[in-house]
């Protein structure tokens, strides 16, 4: 028997039609196959989810707690460190000033000392400066008393002859000075 | 003051006098000046005259000055115009006088100060003494200084003697103050 080839062709399409049924058929259980596995797979992952996101959680306070603990222990170890440091660094720096302050004041006395002992040693270099020319004034007007009164009786009692003497012999004594030549 | 009558001169004066004779003509004025004082009044003198030449008279000085002074200079004139030392018109006698005058105040000085008023004669002793010590006329220009108290100080051109009682007093006084 001939088949003619539009039968031919009708044939083959059923025959393929037939095949692709089976294949869908056996696609789709497979896929159901998967699926089935997915959902099961999907379930075990998300325990596994939880549990490693909690033993993640547990770690990571763990290692915070640790971190915190020895954090807090470096810090106040250093705030100890520091503050011993600023203790030290305060008591130098107080020495420092104290000393400092100290070396003024003993400045600041050997000037005053120096300076009152110019001042007095002024002081009494003017007093005796004074002392010594109010003498010497004092002596002077004695002196000028002294001499007027004796000048004035001395003169009083020289005669006219008498200092006519004088001069003569003060001329005696200017020729022998040469003062004429 | 008496106005002397001066006798009229008989002398025959020349016109100009030589530097020589002019000079002894000065002499009888040089020989009564001992001091300055005497000197500055001679001066005085010797300028009023000389301001009396031109009075439209003739003659000597003497006659021509008799009616503006009475001074002794002019006595002094007439023993120079008898001597025939004076020159004859106006201007040589107001050059003689004028030489007169240059010639007195060129005198040689010589400064003394005395702790006294001196006496005339006493001033006339001492300058003819230095006078003669000099070799030339001198007269003294007297300061009177209490201050010295005695004895005297002598200057002359530049050189000093100071032979005083107040050095000798001092010098006693200041052993016995002191």
């Amino acid at each position: 028997m001939l088949l003619l080839p539009t039968e031919i062709i009708s044939y083959s399409a059923l025959g393929l039609s037939a095949v692709c049924v089976v294949l869908l058929i056996l696609i789709y259980l497979k896929i159901k196959n998967t699926y089935h596995d997915e959902e099961k797979f999907l379930a075990s992952d998300k325990n596994f989810r939880s549990d490693l996101s909690n033993k993640i959680e547990e770690l990571a306070l763990a290692k915070i707690e640790e971190i915190t603990r020895a954090s807090s222990s470096n810090i106040e170890g250093e705030v100890k460190k520091f503050a011993l440091a600023m203790a030290k660094l305060t008591q130098e720096k107080s020495l420092e000033i104290s000393n400092f302050i100290q070396k003024q004041e003993e400045e600041q006395v050997k000037e005053s000392q120096f300076f009152v002992a110019n001042s007095l040693a002024r002081v009494e270099h003017e007093i005796d400066e004074y002392r010594k020319n109010k003498l010497e004034k004092i002596d002077s007007e004695i002196r000028q008393i002294v001499f007027s009164a004796a000048r004035e009786v001395i003169g009083r009692a020289i005669s006219l002859s008498e200092h006519e003497d004088l001069v003569s012999k003060a001329l005696e004594r200017a020729k022998k000075d040469r003062v004429f030549g | 003051m008496i106005k002397k009558e001066l006798p009229k001169s008989t002398v025959v004066a020349p016109a100009l006098i030589k530097k020589a004779d002019m000079a002894s003509a000065f002499k009888p004025f040089e020989s009564i000046i001992f001091d300055t004082r005497a000197l500055l009044r001679i001066l005085d003198d010797l300028a009023l005259i000389e301001r009396s030449l031109f009075r439209a008279k003739e003659g000597f000085i003497s006659q021509k000055a008799r009616d503006f002074t009475t001074s002794s200079t002019l006595l002094l004139f007439d023993e120079i115009e008898k001597m025939g030392a004076e020159p004859t018109g106006d201007k040589n006698q107001l050059n003689f006088l004028h030489d007169l005058i240059e010639y007195l105040k060129r005198l040689p000085q010589v400064k003394v100060t005395l702790a006294f008023s001196p006496t005339n004669n006493f001033i006339e002793k001492i300058s003819t003494q230095i006078s003669n010590l000099l070799g030339k006329k001198a007269i003294l220009d007297v300061l009177v200084d209490e201050y010295i108290v005695g004895g005297a100080v002598f200057e002359f051109e530049g050189r000093i003697s100071r032979q005083t009682l107040d050095i000798q007093l001092e010098s006693v006084l200041k052993k016995f103050v002191n």
